[in-house]
């Protein structure tokens, strides 16, 4: 399994999944983000790397990576690593800001 | 050896027939040159192969055993180098090789390459059009895989890469098949061991320059 292909394309989306679960953090408080994160933030990312950076799927597929292998990919890191890193960050925000939600 | 064969073809977008009846093969050890004016399908008909596009119809197989195009990317016996570039462009040369090439004799064969050794600080967003070129052929070419599909590898490159790429094809032709579209039709000639035509969805066999005069892909003057 080519860990290093998964990590890159993590690296590549998740900026988009952070940007979406950011403002559903800030319209929905703390726990329905990390929800979204876990669930339709991955297919807003996906979208987005689809309309914005389409062409770079071919460096996955040349590696034997389809698209739905990365999909899996992303979910697993996310739920594995990018959960515990996005409470911990949440902590953060409310211990200096306090609770910023909206509704 | 290996043998990659097509048979008959097919691609419709909507009404309109593009493909209608090509067939072709290609065995390790060549390369093969697809011509045929814009919009006549090459680049289709390489994506269709690779399975990132569904075919009307197709019929492949790979050493006579069926070979279905959505099972390409998975089963990692064919390369393809797109017309545009695929690397990730905010990513350093030096960071891609190592995913492409888990071994440290692999990467060392594109490390010590010595084009990629001036660049492989840089990142792909600043090489140049023929670095940019080169680094992706040398990078799915050194795959382990029995075919590379090559849609425009020496479009808008300078006299020096096209150089190096056709170099670096004749030396991957040895062990690897080499399935190749470009309008610079005198690089493919110069490197190819056989040629077909795409004109109005049906392919031929080509031999010469004059032959693709004949099929009306170059002008009588050219």
């Amino acid at each position: 399994m080519n860990i290093r292909a998964y990590i890159q394309f993590y690296r590549d989306i998740i900026p988009f999944v952070l940007v979406f679960t950011l403002l559903s953090k800030v319209l929905f408080g703390s726990f329905p983000a990390l929800i979204i994160f876990l669930t339709l933030g991955i297919g807003i990312g996906f979208l987005a790397y689809s309309l914005l950076k389409k062409k770079e799927f071919y460096f996955y597929y040349n590696l034997g990576i389809t698209k739905w292998k990365l999909f899996k990919s992303v979910f697993l890191i996310n739920l594995i690593v990018g959960t515990p890193l996005l409470i911990l960050f949440f902590l953060t925000l409310s211990y200096i800001f306090g609770d910023f939600r909206i509704t | 050896m290996a043998i990659l064969e097509l048979h008959k073809v097919e691609k419709s977008f909507g009404a309109k027939e593009i493909l209608k009846k090509v067939s072709f093969s290609c065995s390790t050890g060549e390369i093969l040159g697809i011509f045929g004016r814009n919009g006549c399908g090459k680049s289709t008909l390489l994506k269709m192969i690779f399975g990132t596009l569904e075919a009307s119809k197709i019929e492949m197989s790979f050493n006579h055993k069926l070979l279905i195009p959505s099972k390409v990317i998975l089963q990692k016996k064919i390369a393809y180098l797109p017309q545009h570039s695929f690397l990730p462009f905010n990513s350093k040369v030096r960071d891609l090789i190592p995913i492409y090439y888990q071994s440290q004799k692999d990467q060392d064969a594109i490390f010590y390459d010595s084009q990629i050794a001036l660049i492989s600080s840089k990142k792909i967003k600043e090489l140049s059009i023929g670095q940019l070129r080169y680094l992706q052929v040398l990078l799915i070419g050194n795959l382990d895989r029995d075919f590379i599909l090559l849609d425009e590898p020496f479009s808008m490159i300078d006299p020096l890469y096209k150089e190096k790429i056709r170099e670096l094809l004749l030396k991957l032709k040895q062990k690897k098949g080499i399935i190749i579209t470009d309008h610079y039709y005198e690089d493919v000639l110069n490197i190819t061991s056989k040629n077909i035509v795409i004109k109005d969805g049906i392919s031929s066999p080509i031999n010469h320059k004059e032959d693709l005069k004949k099929m009306e892909y170059l002008s009588k003057n050219s």
